[in-house]
């Protein structure tokens, strides 16, 4: 499904973050990614959804190389890529069910959605869509008065809603309380399991990579470290990632 | 012991950290007083280029009386006459706004930094917006009377072109101080241009701009009012005919229906705008 091959990425300081990095997701399977400060995991993300252009290397969604498009092409390859973030940006004056639904905006014409409209399929899937994620009682208030969590589900419905092939999580649980961080964790594995979905997670809390992912990707300095099912994953070769790289961390403050 | 020695080594500094203290004090002292005696230079001065006579305030005071006798009781017969220019004088306000807020919208699109398609519009929408403000409205209206003539129309022009600067600046401003990360989740759902601009920046600055609006109705209901006076129809033109005919009773009639429309415009735009808070 997912298919990253020799993915580069270097910064116009000439810092390079990706080195040569490969990743496979496929459908159903939650990837979680752990890895400390600046070992490139975010950037894994955002060379996948193409918020930046990669140096060298491949990412294919299907049979389309992301990395080759842009403008329309680009814009439609989105529409199966879904992405949360650590934030959920919602429309904070829109209905908590209009945000869910405008995760279909890009499958349908301008005239279509002209002066804010949405189609009346759409907002009654995206109704379905919140009963998935549990929240469907709060359909019609204002996104702005949800809780963290809250907010996070909502966010989750608007990328379901999105009805895409691959979803993208990073740090979906960096600003909630432990409780609702199981709650998201335990949503994301029953969409992959559910709706078949890819789902590549960035992650900082090692515990709910062992809880919930399927395999863990270990990244140190752009590389990938190791990538296991959770339950060969151990425990020293997890805390290695988050041991600095001495050697690397002198060359910098020489650079 | 230590203690001791501490104590003497502070003593021994002391005289030095003091003297750069008072140095620094006695600085600050002469810098507030050049302050103050330029503060007080300016409002002298200024009584100076007014030229400024208090005593002609109390010689006035006779001349005061005089007008305000003979402009009461103010003559409510004028009444029905005063119906159709207070009509104009709304409605050349809601005209002026309308249009300020039809054209400032695109043109604040253009000037907002964070969502210009361009620089070259960037600069071109700034150039327009800051032309149309720095001309007063009165002096557009004067323009404007010349241009078209007479009647309110020329009013509801000269304050549509203002307005378009004032509300073409703030709408720009409130595009830029606006959350962007909503709007970049947005694009990355495949949602098009147009279509991030009516679901994700609509939504989010509509309340802050229909409160913008609101409030610049209720400044240019005062300009309208004024507009009048270089004959840009309206109440304002028939305070001048009046003052000018020595009509006081009929200028005190009108200053009340001003007074009236004024305080309504006032309490109805902030009612307003609470509710949209």
């Amino acid at each position: 499904m997912l298919r990253v091959r020799s993915l580069s990425v270097r910064y116009p300081n000439g810092r390079l973050v990706l080195d040569g990095l490969n990743l496979q997701v496929e459908p159903g399977e939650l990837v979680v990614v752990l890895g400390g400060n600046g070992s490139g995991k975010t950037t894994l993300l955002h060379s996948i959804a193409r918020l930046l252009r990669p140096s060298a290397g491949e990412i294919w969604l299907g049979d389309t190389d992301l990395c080759k498009l842009d403008g329309e092409a680009l814009r439609q390859a989105r529409l199966e890529l879904a992405m949360i973030s650590q934030h959920p940006s919602l429309i904070r004056r829109s209905t908590v069910l209009t945000n869910v639904a405008t995760g279909t905006l890009g499958r349908h014409y301008t005239w279509q959605t002209a002066f804010g409209g949405l189609p009346r399929h759409e907002l009654d899937a995206a109704r379905d869509h919140l009963a998935q994620v549990g929240l469907v009682h709060v359909a019609d208030q204002r996104a702005g008065t949800l809780s963290g969590g809250q907010k996070q589900r909502v966010a989750i419905a608007r990328a379901l809603a999105q009805r895409p092939r691959v979803l993208l999580a990073d740090e979906p649980v960096a600003s909630l309380d432990p409780e609702a961080s199981e709650e998201i964790m335990r949503l994301l594995q029953d969409l992959a399991r559910s709706a078949k979905l890819a789902v590549l997670c960035v992650l900082h809390q090692i515990e709910l990579a062992y809880g919930y992912a399927d395999r863990v990707v270990g990244i140190r300095g752009g590389r990938v470290e190791f990538d296991l099912p959770r339950e060969q994953v151990s425990r020293d070769s997890v805390q290695r990632l988050y041991i600095r790289d001495a050697a690397r961390d002198t060359a910098r403050a020489a650079a | 012991m230590s203690i001791d020695m501490s104590v003497d080594a502070t003593r021994a500094a002391l005289p030095v950290s003091s003297s750069v203290r008072s140095w620094g004090g006695a600085v600050t002292v002469a810098v507030r007083c050049v302050l103050t005696l330029l503060g007080i230079a300016v409002a002298v001065q200024t009584f100076i280029v007014v030229e400024a006579r208090p005593s002609d305030l109390i010689t006035g005071i006779r001349g005061m009386a005089d007008l305000i006798r003979r402009a009461v009781p103010p003559d409510f017969s004028k009444f029905p006459e005063t119906i159709w220019p207070t009509m104009q004088t709304v409605d050349i306000a809601l005209f002026g706004t309308l249009v300020g807020i039809v054209l400032a919208l695109p043109l604040a699109v253009l000037a907002a930094s964070n969502i210009t398609p361009s620089r070259f519009a960037y600069y071109g929408a700034r150039g327009i917006i800051g032309f149309a403000r720095a001309v007063p409205d009165l002096v557009w209206a004067l323009l404007f009377v010349t241009a078209v003539g007479l009647g309110p129309f020329p009013g509801g022009l000269a304050l549509g072109v203002h307005s378009v600067g004032m509300l073409g600046r703030l709408f720009a401003e409130t595009i830029e101080q606006m959350d962007m990360a909503p709007i970049h989740a947005l694009e990355l759902t495949g949602a098009r241009r147009i279509q991030v601009f009516t679901h994700g920046i609509v939504p989010t600055i509509l309340p802050t701009l229909l409160g913008i609006s609101l409030y610049r109705l209720d400044e240019n209901i005062r300009s309208s009012l004024v507009l009048g006076f270089v004959g840009a129809g309206g109440i304002g033109f028939q305070l001048l005919t009046a003052m000018n005919l020595f009509q006081y009773q009929e200028v005190s009639l009108l200053l009340i229906i001003i007074f009236v429309i004024v305080l309504a415009a006032e309490r109805m735009s902030a009612a307003l705008r609470e509710r949209l808070a």
